[in-house]
């Protein structure tokens, strides 16, 4: 491979060609092209069939840190936190503004019972004004007494509501059941996990039919919200269909920039089928190694699409200049493989690294995203650096397409363009081009200092702020008061009286005032809290008694009258809640500062204080492992970067040349995100690896055709023109079709995706922008042509960098 | 109590149940207030741990208010103490040397004051409300119940003094996990304490020594007092199961003789209030009762409402004002047998209630303090 020289490889008919020559990889693919046809046929027979098998999955608890001391806590008592229990809330507000209206009784009736109805709703302890389960309670003089706040006899007349409302009254409901305002009631369905037949629940189903639900009785003078764990995954898994339609407005997308760039449809065809092969291969591999796709994973086949198509574009690139020139397709095939393979190899390597570097995150979506996108960097490796070239061998390109390529670069626009890079090459444009990189940098620096961790919008995270669901969530909150980013506090207790201990309940009860005291804290519940209130409701509701007294028979009493969910079955362990005004980093991280100090001192044989559960709890580990991944990463991914670059350049100033400008696009990027109100999340993070991953690929293009140039003694930009006439016009439609192929995330309903989306599509962009202007600037001032060369005396080239046949001489020859 | 409106009996007869709220009062405690009550604090048994620091005072539960001179001072839970020299717009925190939760608060004068909570505990300030020592707590109001128990049943060997010694053992060896529930000064030396399982004590100097009444109330039950109230003649107590007390009034208020009165109602009474001529008691499901005979006999006061009433106050032109526990202010005037409701305000789980000098009305709930203004609504409904 070392000892060909592409500029010996002149461009001949069938006959005149060696099939001996090439190396052995090439004489073993192109002498048993048919073999490697069927071979990829089959191949994609079987993993198309798995791939037929894949599940669209949108798993919770593969996206938070699972080996993280809080997480592990909390999945050590996850079966005691039934607090925690996945229910959903389903609000039914009336149109005219309040619920004392027949008419809106009767519609609430009617939801009430047809979602009472469906499949997975725990009936025990479904809850709405029509269950009999909802009532009133009054002291009275002999002790309680109480009925359901539906009144006997109800019969939607004015009398009938009067009472109906001083029965909500006086049932503790306000706020819970019914808005503060009395503008809108709630129906409390909690889930089962598993449905009777032993299957687990399905929330897609479940989703769609609320969602009927919806439909039909926001036609009655009713207005619906719907919230809860389920409904969110009914919305992503909604959000990956969709997802799939982007998909293929991507491959419209990318294919037209390609068939406007070759104007060969035969050829384009080819390039986009043997890239939805290495989509098709991908996929399969997942399924078969039992992965779902997810809505992170589905990263994936976006990327492998848009990197195939970029790398398919070279290969016909270079067999349409060959064909141009007059060389047959079989030949042209073969010189393309044996210029190209290895450059491509590189490049693919280069992304694999990029992938692989995420798998030190200690998190599953993230780990699974990076063995994904492995797999796919993998595959294409077969589908569009062997299957294609052979395929092409076999097709050809049209040839007046060809004879446009070569005619095309000769064509105006294109000079200009290129003239105006070639520029950058000269002190004064590259002086320019280096203070402009260095005040962006500077301001790019200033904005990253800015960025937060974790998500800093309010209602689900996963969803968009406008979602309807996040709609609904306000609503629920502005009515209710409900807040839904929950933090829990594990407390463990020992000793004879368990979760009933004065000493234990006297620490949680010290620590739940210390909380509410907290910005941000809206309010808390706990057993010390319960004890307080109940003694209250055994003192005839008095509230003087709104104590935890130092009684211990009183509260093993009251603890073992108070509903479940604040401790477990075994009374061993309390939760203590707090209800968050939002989820940003500072409000988390302040609750679990103070927890942790007031956990060192109060901890002791009898009572133990674990962080941490409940959505906000799990959020603030992530958190934390996020924060600490993200500088580990870049370190990581750039200390790979580098390495792989000197060992390509073997010069530690074509390092720095590679490297700065994806440097500055990661700091630009940090700041596109404080901009855009992004924190550096689980879905943020892949980003990064990824852009530096694949960013250096067009360093890698540029840099090796300028270097081997300049080694052959040609000044910067000389150098620098022919790289931009072979290479350079590749990069740029690689940087379009990759930016082309993410960009449509930017529509998802899936926040975390969109998100990506644009992070990805500015990070392609603006390494491309970089390796095209900035490569050049620093070249000026760090690459001496003559003098690099020498110095490298007889060093074997780098295996990657191949000089091409773009000179005149070659070009007049064809 | 002084700014009650003629306007309050004419609205009366319309049954006004709109309110108008005064634009939510900014409770904050001003600069006083430190950091958050440290984390880093081991936490202790809360008698012997310095009231906790709120954050701001509406995070509070209040459960109980009153003034001194123009001061609003305000006790509730964790020995939170707030005084406000600006009806009620600014709060501060004072020093208090315990985190038992408060229930009541009496002040004779603008300096001297008591508050009472759970814990037996009896705190004094004599700065108006600004600092306060502990004067009695639990362990000791128990000790001095068995002393004067022990003394009066000595050489007693009746089954009934063993009962009442026996009784008076457990109180101590329970430790001091009972409440006082309502306190009264009539001036600085003179006062009253009264809790639960029938708990009373006088003073006579000031708070430095307490002297156990409960030989002086006849409450066999041991039925938990919850209010203390007084007129220029009688000072009157009432509790659990209708429990009525009077005792006339003394020179000294010292040599206090407690006689059981007749009481309309078997239910708990959580308020009583006196002026010169009329005395209301009221509690349990919105039963309450009026009396203008010093209690000897009692007339129903018709509530709109079956929610509990929790507090009361009379001004002594005879307009009372109650406040139930669905948060509805109730309005009776003397030549009413039946109150009316004039506002509502939800969502506090009210403890307290208390007018101010500007006509608005300081609402106390578990969920901190408002200010409403009751007055606007009463003239415009006229």
């Amino acid at each position: 491979m070392h000892s060909n020289n592409d500029l010996d490889l002149a461009p001949v008919g069938l006959d005149q060609f060696d099939k001996q020559s090439g190396n052995a990889l090439e004489r073993l693919l192109f002498n048993n092209r048919l073999a490697v046809i069927i071979l990829c046929v089959l191949v994609t027979i079987g993993l198309g069939w798995q791939a037929s098998q894949l599940k669209l999955n949108a798993s919770y608890e593969k996206t938070i840190p699972t080996t993280h001391p809080y997480i592990a806590n909390f999945l050590e008592h996850q079966e005691d936190l039934t607090g925690l229990g996945n229910a959903v809330r389903i609000a039914v507000a009336s149109d005219s503004g309040s619920i004392y209206d027949a008419a809106y009784m009767q519609t609430l009736r009617e939801i009430s019972d047809e979602v009472f109805l469906l499949p997975g709703v725990d009936r025990a302890g479904f809850k709405s004004l029509w269950t009999p389960n909802t009532r009133w309670i009054g002291v009275t003089e002999e002790g309680l007494e109480g009925g359901p706040v539906i009144p006997d006899g109800y019969n939607g007349s004015d009398a009938s509501l009067a009472s109906l409302q001083a029965n909500i009254a006086r049932s503790g409901e306000i706020g819970q059941l019914v808005a503060l305002d009395g503008s809108a009631s709630a129906i409390f369905v909690p889930l089962l996990s598993t449905l009777p037949d032993g299957s687990a629940l399905d929330y897609e189903t479940l989703s769609k039919q609320l969602e009927d639900i919806r439909s039909r009785y926001e036609q009655n003078g009713t207005t619906i919200h719907i919230t809860g764990f389920a409904k969110i995954m009914g919305d992503l898994i909604d959000g990956l269909y969709e997802v799939l339609t982007f998909f293929l407005i991507s491959i419209a997308i990318v294919t037209s920039i390609v068939f406007l760039y070759t104007r060969c449809f035969v050829s384009t065809k080819l390039v986009v089928t043997s890239s939805l092969i290495a989509v098709v291969w991908q996929l399969g591999l997942i399924s078969a190694l039992g992965y779902n796709l997810d809505p992170y994973s589905m990263l994936v086949p976006f990327l492998v699409f848009a990197i195939g198509m970029s790398h398919g574009a070279q290969k016909m690139n270079g067999i349409m200049q060959d064909i141009g020139r007059g060389a047959h397709k079989y030949v042209a095939a073969r010189y393309t493989f044996r210029r190209l393979f290895m450059a491509g190899l590189t490049a693919l390597l280069a992304d694999a690294v990029g992938f692989a570097v995420l798998l030190v995150i200690d998190i599953k979506v993230i780990q699974e995203l990076a063995i994904a996108a492995s797999l796919g960097v993998a595959v294409l490796i077969f589908t569009n650096l062997i299957l294609l070239p052979v395929l092409l061998s076999f097709t050809g390109v049209s040839h007046k397409a060809a004879k446009r390529s070569l005619r095309a670069e000769e064509c105006e626009e294109k000079a200009a363009l290129w003239a105006l890079l070639d520029k950058f090459t000269q002190r004064g444009p590259a002086s320019m081009a280096i203070v402009a990189g260095v005040v962006v940098a500077g301001l790019g620096f200033w904005g990253s200092t800015h960025l937060k961790i974790g998500d800093l919008d309010p209602g689900a995270p996963e969803l968009r702020q406008d979602s309807r669901y996040n709609q609904d969530v306000a609503f629920m909150a502005d009515h209710f008061g409900a807040s839904s980013d929950v933090f829990a506090i594990m407390v463990e207790t020992r000793g004879s009286a368990g979760c009933a201990n004065y000493d234990a309940l006297r620490r949680v009860d010290a620590l739940e005032w210390q909380l509410r005291q907290l910005p941000g804290v809206v309010a808390t519940n706990s057993l010390a809290m319960m004890n307080r209130r109940v003694l209250t409701g055994l003192n005839e509701g008095n509230p003087k008694w709104f104590e935890l007294i130092k009684n211990q028979s009183m509260l093993n009493f009251i603890t073992a009258s108070a509903p479940r969910g604040l401790y477990n079955d075994a009374c061993t362990m309390l939760t203590l809640f707090v209800y968050l005004a939002d989820h940003k980093a500072d409000t988390l991280t302040r609750i679990v500062d103070h927890v942790e100090a007031f956990a060192t001192v109060n901890n002791s044989d009898e009572v133990t204080f674990k962080l941490a559960a409940g959505s906000a709890g799990i959020e603030a580990a992530t958190n934390i492992v996020v924060k600490d991944a993200w500088r580990d990463m870049l370190f990581m991914v750039y200390g790979a970067v580098i390495l792989l670059c000197f060992i390509t350049f073997r010069s530690w100033r074509a390092v720095i040349v590679a490297i700065l400008p994806l440097m500055l696009t990661s700091l630009l990027a940090e700041a596109l995100m404080v901009a855009l109100g992004m924190g550096v999340k689980v879905a943020t993070l892949p980003v990064i690896a990824l852009g530096v991953g694949i960013g250096v690929d067009y360093a890698l293009y540029i840099l090796s055709v300028t270097l081997t140039r300049m080694q052959a003694g040609e000044s910067l930009s000389d150098a620098y023109q022919h790289a931009l006439s072979f290479t350079g016009k590749v990069v740029l439609m690689t940087g379009m079709t990759l930016a082309a192929g993410v960009s449509t995330w930017v529509f998802s309903v899936i926040k975390f995706q969109a998100d990506m989306g644009i992070l990805l599509a500015f990070m392609f962009l603006w390494n491309m922008v970089g390796a095209m202007v900035l490569l050049p600037a620093l070249g000026h001032f760090l690459l001496k042509s003559k003098e690099q060369g020498n110095e490298q005396g007889n060093d074997p080239q780098p295996a990657n960098v191949h000089p091409i046949n773009v000179n005149k001489t070659a070009v007049q020859g064809g | 109590m002084k700014n009650f409106q003629s306007g309050a009996r004419r609205a009366s007869l319309s049954l006004t149940t709109a309110l108008t709220m005064a634009a939510a009062m900014t409770v904050t405690v001003a600069a006083g207030a430190k950091v958050i009550a440290a984390a880093n604090e081991a936490i202790a048994e809360p008698d012997s741990l310095p009231a906790v620091t709120v954050s701001h005072a509406t995070h509070a539960a209040v459960l109980d208010t009153t003034s001194a001179g123009e001061r609003l001072i305000a006790v509730g839970e964790r020995g939170v103490v707030l005084f406000s020299d600006d009806q009620g717009q600014s709060w501060q925190q004072a020093q208090v040397p315990s985190s038992v939760t408060l229930t009541a608060v009496s002040f004779a004068d603008d300096k001297n004051g008591w508050a009472v909570g759970h814990y037996g505990l009896v705190l004094h300030s004599s700065d108006g409300g600004e600092s306060w020592q502990v004067q009695l707590d639990g362990a000791q109001a128990a000790q001095l119940i068995l002393a004067e128990v022990e003394q009066q049943t000595a050489g007693d060997s009746s089954r009934k003094a063993k009962r009442k010694l026996f009784s008076a053992k457990r109180l101590v060896s329970d430790g001091p996990d009972k409440p006082f529930l309502d306190v009264w000064f009539a001036d600085s030396q003179h006062g009253l304490i009264v809790g639960a399982y029938g708990l009373a004590f006088k003073t006579s100097d000031g708070g430095n020594s307490w002297q156990p009444l409960i030989s002086h109330i006849e409450n066999p039950g041991e039925r938990h007092l919850y209010s203390i109230a007084a007129d220029a003649n009688n000072i009157y107590l009432a509790g659990e199961e209708g429990l009525l007390f009077r005792a006339p009034r003394t020179s000294r208020d010292s040599d206090l003789a407690f006689e059981r009165l007749y009481s309309p109602y078997s239910g708990s009474f959580f308020t009583i209030s006196a002026s010169n001529d009329e005395l209301v008691a009221a509690g349990l499901r919105g039963n309450a009762f009026v009396s203008r005979d010093q209690g000897d006999s009692w007339n129903v006061l018709q509530l709109p409402s079956e929610a509990s009433v929790v507090d009361s106050e009379m001004s002594n032109g005879g307009e009372l004002m109650l406040i139930n526990q669905a948060g509805q202010f109730l309005i009776a005037s003397r030549n009413e047998v039946y109150a009316t409701q004039v506002g509502v305000e939800p969502g506090l789980a009210p403890t307290a209630i208390l007018s101010m000098n500007d006509g608005r009305v300081l609402l106390s709930g578990l969920q901190g303090m408002t200010a409403v203004s009751l007055s606007d609504e009463r003239i415009s409904s006229n």
